[in-house]
């Protein structure tokens, strides 16, 4: 999953270490020609590549994204960026890649007490400091990472068997008013809360369906149950909040917590984005899934208890009534036509007037008499 | 060479409280924070394709406040030829200063407003840092 | 029994123009026919998702009958949505407004107060006037027709 935005990423100091193989990185140094951190960030970057990286030419992947494919693949992609602008970072990203470490050389020189040089070639000294902190990987502060580092999410999440969950998968989709809602084609049973199971085996992961991220809006908050924790069905699997309101994960089925998404810890518009299979949330091992799956519909059955319930609520919301409309926000009125002096001001919309006139609201006065000026 | 201004461009969001404490967040960086150095245009403008707005945009700083994952600011503005050089959503705000919410798109609220004043400063401090580096 | 092909939503587009005060009481204007005077028939877009959007969003206009919502002459509402979705219903322009109404006073695009609120309320009931006209010509359904 791509960097999160707005991240001040290179500014927190962080530590980090760079693993003893540099052969499992890519690196993608910016472009920078006018600025001497543009060039450091260069002679890093050939130096990383050097130690067996592989090395990502920015302008090549600007044009050719897909050229890089091979290189990308299997390893992790570190990023060195010259300045606060950050524009090898944001190419990664506009690019849809995941971004494992970054490097900031104006503020690696800030840490060792040195300044950008006034011409864009690199300064000696300068180039000496930043190449030898590459020479001690223990010391590599300034690389910053996710607040969920990798190795620290996989020690605290192991990973499920390689490929369970990877299978692709199709979409049905039904359209009401202006809204698409997606349900998957097979492979997923769903209770009343709109949440679902994808079992695998021994295993499922959980989430929430497409019309749970398009209903609550933008997420901005998941906080998963602690891995190891046995849960019931219906029982609470972890909670998020969006910027309209606030849900639990109510899981279908019932299991030990092996797994939870740490990306989604981080990123949680990941549920926006990828209900179905990034925004999975919490991964259980199953303790009976047979009996579970008697109180769950299957695809098919969700699509059809989905197309129902939104045509009811749309159908309320038409009339003014009872359920929360799914985009607006603010308050519900019955219908009711437009009213003079909806403000408590009495005024007529159609009252003729003279044009110029300047107008005076607040001023009360009868229907059908003139506008004073 | 006459001095680069920095325009901040809200997303038009009219579905979400979450534009509306963009572009309350806007204003007050613009109007009270750093009105000097600071201002806005509408977003329309480079939907359309307004020469005019977009030879701004691709001559001045941008930063792009958007409300939603469907970043119209961003994408707008790098449809007008230019990478905005800030680019937040106000979700990221949110993240940062839980229980800070908006309430409402036409009244934000108490808890929105809060978050629009702690973003604008957050925005202006960032926007700071971006002209020390014009220097 | 005939088959029903009228929509049953009217699109209302704001300019939204974050840098004058008329895109504010535009948008205002379309909130308030969104929440209170025709919660239900009204659906409304971002403007920018026309470019910013998808295949879906540029088909509004020709999902619905949209009447767009300017606050100035550059009818960036109006243009957008000719230019990437379809034809428009009917254009409002609150500049062109504002002057017919005479107002002269200084208006605040960052914190509209009692005439801001007016005016949108005003701009409203246009707004309010030309979808009732649309549901009386029979070229939206109405949802109490049953």
């Amino acid at each position: 999953m791509a960097t999160k935005r707005g991240e001040k990423k290179g500014r927190d100091t962080g530590s980090f270490t760079l693993p003893a193989d540099y052969h499992a990185w890519s690196v993608l140094p910016c472009n920078g020609l006018d600025k001497e951190a543009g060039a450091l960030a260069r002679e890093m970057a050939l130096a990383i590549a050097g130690k067996g990286a592989r090395l990502i030419c920015p302008v090549r992947f600007g044009r050719s994204p897909s050229h890089y494919d091979k290189e990308l693949k299997g390893t992790d992609l570190l990023v060195i960026d010259g300045c606060k602008k950050e524009c090898a970072g944001r190419l990664a990203t506009e690019g849809g890649l995941s971004i494992a470490g970054r490097l900031n050389v104006k503020e690696m020189l800030r840490e060792q007490g040195l300044k950008s040089g006034k011409f864009p070639t690199p300064d000696a000294v300068n180039l000496q400091a930043l190449l030898s902190r590459l020479g001690r990987p223990d010391a590599m502060a300034g690389v910053a990472v996710p607040e969920a580092g990798r190795a620290e999410a996989r020690a605290a999440a192991p990973e499920p068997a390689a490929g369970r969950f990877a299978a692709e998968m199709g979409f049905r989709e039904f359209m009401a008013d202006k809204f698409v809602f997606k349900v998957p084609e097979t492979g997923y049973f769903f209770n009343e809360n709109d949440c679902w199971a994808r079992v695998e085996g021994n295993r499922a992961r959980l989430g929430v369906s497409d019309y749970v991220q398009q209903k609550a809006s933008d997420m901005v908050f998941f906080e998963p149950p602690e891995v190891g924790t046995e849960i019931g069905q219906f029982d609470e699997a972890g909670s998020l909040e969006s910027t309209k309101t606030a849900l639990d994960i109510i899981s279908p089925v019932s299991g030990k917590v092996v797994a939870v998404n740490r990306e989604l810890v981080d990123a949680p518009e990941l549920i926006n984005e990828d209900p179905y299979v990034r925004g999975w949330a919490v991964e259980v091992e199953l303790s009976d899934i047979e009996t579970d799956r008697e109180l769950l519909m299957d695809c098919d059955g969700y699509l059809a208890y989905l197309q129902g319930k939104v045509e009811r609520e749309l159908r309320e919301k038409e009339r003014g009534e009872g359920a929360q409309a799914t985009d607006a926000q603010g308050s519900r009125r019955p219908r009711e036509p437009a009213r003079p002096g909806e403000t408590g001001r009495p005024y007529e919309v159609e009252e003729p007037r003279e044009p110029g006139r300047p107008w005076k609201p607040g001023q009360p006065k009868e229907p059908g008499q003139p506008w004073e000026g | 060479m006459g001095e680069r201004k920095v325009y901040i461009i809200p997303c038009s969001g009219i579905g979400k409280a979450t534009a509306s404490v963009g572009r309350e967040a806007t204003y007050r960086v613009v109007e009270d924070l750093l009105p000097e150095t600071c201002d806005t245009l509408c977003l329309g403008l480079l939907t359309t394709g307004d020469e005019e707005a977009r030879a701004l945009v691709r001559h001045n700083l941008i930063v792009a406040i958007d409300g939603c994952a469907k970043d119209c600011a961003r994408k707008n503005v790098e449809a007008s030829g230019k990478t905005p050089d800030i680019a937040h959503r106000v979700q990221d705000f949110m993240k940062k200063h839980k229980g800070l919410k908006p309430e409402a798109v036409l009244d934000v609220g108490e808890g929105g407003r809060e978050l629009a004043d702690k973003m604008a400063d957050e925005v202006a401090a960032e926007i700071k840092g971006l002209l020390e580096e014009e220097d | 029994m005939a088959l029903e092909t009228r929509p049953k939503k009217v699109g209302v587009l704001s300019c939204s123009g974050e840098a004058e005060a008329e895109g504010t009481i535009a948008r205002n204007a379309v909130r308030l026919v969104m929440e209170r005077y025709r919660p239900g028939i009204t659906v409304s877009l971002c403007l920018p998702l026309y470019l910013a959007g998808d295949e879906g969003e540029r088909r509004f206009a020709q999902a619905v009958p949209v009447i767009t919502v300017d606050g100035c002459g550059k009818a960036c509402a109006k243009l957008a949505t000719e230019k990437y979705s379809g034809e428009v219903e009917d254009a409002i322009d609150i500049s062109a407004l504002l002057r017919d109404w005479g107002v002269e006073e200084t208006l605040s695009r960052s914190h509209p107060g009692e005439l801001e609120w007016e005016l949108a309320e005003r701009v409203a009931q246009e707004i309010v006037k030309r979808i009732d006209r649309l549901i009386a010509e029979g070229r939206v359904v109405d949802s109490e027709e049953g």
